[in-house]
């Protein structure tokens, strides 16, 4: 090995540990204040300590988590959480791909109007719709009731979106042969389409799941002050324990980051757990 | 229709072609449009008629508490005449648009820099990005408690602790004029780059390798082939998350919100708007503006598509 070929292995291994370090300090950096956090929710009441920053407990208990789940009635909120973001998903998710296969796959007149008329929706910004969807809800006489939270945003223009895109690559041959074994068109996409779509549709059930446990802002809106269907989010948004009549009692804080550990981690499980389908997301619905 | 009756003519005198029921004829599109029905209908209701309700009761006076005594009444304009001296307005556009300008820097060139760094791996892509993406997934109320447990105004706060190592006397981070909005922008702007990031990928991803191969017979230099190749071809979607960032900077809402409620320092142009519309019912007022929000969203929108058309083309 000569020397400019010695140096130059030695430049890219430079520039090799250079990059691997910069992103590695990043992804530190990222997960820094949730560490933080995460330490200081495990921190026994006696343990709680003022003045310095806890790298590592001192010692592991779950006792806070205990309080801070009933304190917090965060049972109630992961059941509504939990039926907000499944039935949500669950009717979004078949709107859309019977919304998608029309107007991808079936030729009829006004096809482009219609895809348009949807699209269109992207200009629209949420805060002229957050207000007159209110009065609307009102008007309907469904304000403080837990439909309101799940039904305006149930046409969903990214889904419909996503899925139109992804289903380019079915063959329409499929569909035809399955036609002229006389299959009518709900068989079609639910036994045909859907099965071959399925990465599209699970990439946005996924997507629209998780966005849904995380909403704060229309629920809190429409269901006001009734407590009884706040979900998870509302429930954190609530919590604030109060020890030895001190709102900013060091064990307060200790006792609200076990709440937000608990809102925090089901969606951190989803994730890891599908992750491919969020970095897919992107790629399908070809924002590039 | 008149095509087929006239094809049917030319083919013989006495044909029967146009016999077919109206169902018959248009079997397609009544298949198409039963499918189509609801989700139709439903977006009909919450977005066509919510934006054209929105806009009609920005040029009222539709207020909730008095609508009943005095009615809905056109008014001329004077809302939209009255926001344009509306100090609240301008101060929330203020803030508006310094958390948009922070974060539109902030988020893009560290989003494109993890692009570029994780591409130039030969392995361990996937996990970088991964590592890197979960926060897109953390909610706008986990988010605020973080917040306020790191910016406490106590001797013992997070942040206070660190400028106690400079010998710095403790901060009422989240209250004080000079320090509000800056508490607020500090997290997001040097973490929030994940989801900027991921669509950068996704374009150095989609940049053929050809343009590479051949570079390199020119130049060896990385940040070369970064200027000359990357950076010119991926101008759209640079584009795209210039545009993308101003759409959702300028509509800021939740951390004015939910972690500084009541600071004129940190109230957004949208969070004024909130307050408008839902703790003070004026509808017709907060509907312009929305509606002026949109304006300015709309018209850089076109500029935008106006500076695409320029972009480079190596093609």
């Amino acid at each position: 090995m000569n020397k400019e070929e010695k140096s130059l292995t030695f430049g890219r291994r430079l520039r090799f540990g250079v990059t691997v370090a910069v992103l590695l300090l990043f992804v530190i950096l990222q997960i820094l204040p949730f560490w933080l956090s995460l330490v200081q929710s495990l921190q026994p009441r006696d343990f709680v300590v003022m003045n310095t920053i806890e790298f590592w407990p001192q010692s592991f208990s779950i006792g806070n988590y205990v309080i801070a789940w009933r304190d917090a009635d965060l049972e109630l909120g992961y059941l509504w959480s939990l039926i907000y973001s499944s039935f949500f998903t669950a009717v979004t998710a078949v709107i859309c791909l019977i919304t998608a296969y029309v107007l991808e796959k079936k030729e009829f007149k006004g096809r482009n109007f219609v895809f348009m008329f949807f699209m269109s929706a992207l200009m629209v910004p949420g805060e002229i719709l957050l207000i007159t969807n209110y009065l609307l809800i009102t008007e309907l006489g469904l304000l403080k009731s837990p439909f309101a939270v799940v039904m305006p945003g149930l046409v969903s223009v990214f889904g419909i979106f996503l899925m139109k895109q992804f289903m380019h690559s079915v063959p329409d041959s499929v569909i035809e042969s399955s036609r002229l074994d006389g299959a009518n068109e709900f068989v079609i996409i639910f036994r045909i389409v859907f099965p071959l779509a399925m990465p599209a549709v699970a990439t946005y059930c996924i997507m629209t799941f998780t966005a849904q446990w995380n909403e704060y802002l229309w629920p809190q809106l429409v269901l006001s002050d009734n407590e009884s269907f706040y979900n998870v989010q509302l429930r954190l948004l609530l919590y604030r324990p109060i020890i030895d009549g001190n709102i900013s009692h060091p064990y307060a804080y200790a006792l609200r980051m076990a709440a937000t550990m608990l809102t925090l981690i089901p969606v951190l499980v989803v994730y890891f757990i599908f992750q491919k389908h969020f970095t897919e997301g992107i790629s399908i619905s070809g924002l590039k | 229709m008149r095509k087929t009756a006239k094809k049917g003519a030319a083919l013989s005198a006495d044909a029967v072609p146009a016999k077919k029921s109206f169902l018959q004829r248009n079997r397609k599109e009544i298949v198409a449009y039963a499918l189509l029905a609801f989700p139709l209908i439903w977006f009909t209701i919450f977005f066509v008629v919510g934006f054209v309700r929105g806009f009609i009761y920005s040029l009222t006076d539709y207020d909730l508490r008095f609508s009943e005594l005095r009615g809905i009444n056109f008014n001329n304009f004077k809302n939209y005449i009255d926001l344009f001296t509306d100090s609240r307005v301008w101060n929330g556009l203020k803030v508006s648009v310094i958390w948009t300008a922070v974060m539109l820097v902030g988020n893009n060139v560290l989003g494109l820099l993890m692009a570029v760094l994780i591409n130039s791996l030969h392995r361990g892509k996937g996990g970088f990005l991964a590592a890197l993406y979960w926060p897109t997934l953390v909610s706008a109320a986990v988010s605020t408690q973080i917040t306020l447990y790191f910016f406490r105004p106590t001797a013992d706060g997070v942040m206070n602790i660190v400028i106690g190592l400079f010998g710095h006397e403790p901060i009422a981070w989240l209250e004080t004029e000079d320090t509000a909005l800056l508490s607020l922008m500090l997290q997001p702007f040097f973490l929030g780059f994940s989801m900027k990031m991921m669509i950068y990928y996704a374009g150095i991803k989609g940049i053929p390798r050809l343009y590479y191969e051949s570079a390199s017979l020119e130049t060896n230099s990385r940040w070369h082939l970064f200027w000359y190749i990357t950076l010119p071809l991926l101008a759209p979607v640079v584009f795209l998350n210039v545009i993308l960032s101003v759409i959702d900077g300028l509509k800021v809402l939740a951390p004015m919100q939910l972690i500084t409620p009541d600071n004129p320092y940190t109230e957004s142009l949208v969070y004024y708007l909130y307050g408008e519309a839902f703790t003070k019912t004026k509808i017709g007022y907060a509907s312009a503006i929305a509606f002026f929000l949109f304006a300015i969203i709309m018209l850089l929108t076109i500029l935008q598509n106006f500076a695409k058309k320029k972009e480079v083309s190596y093609e």
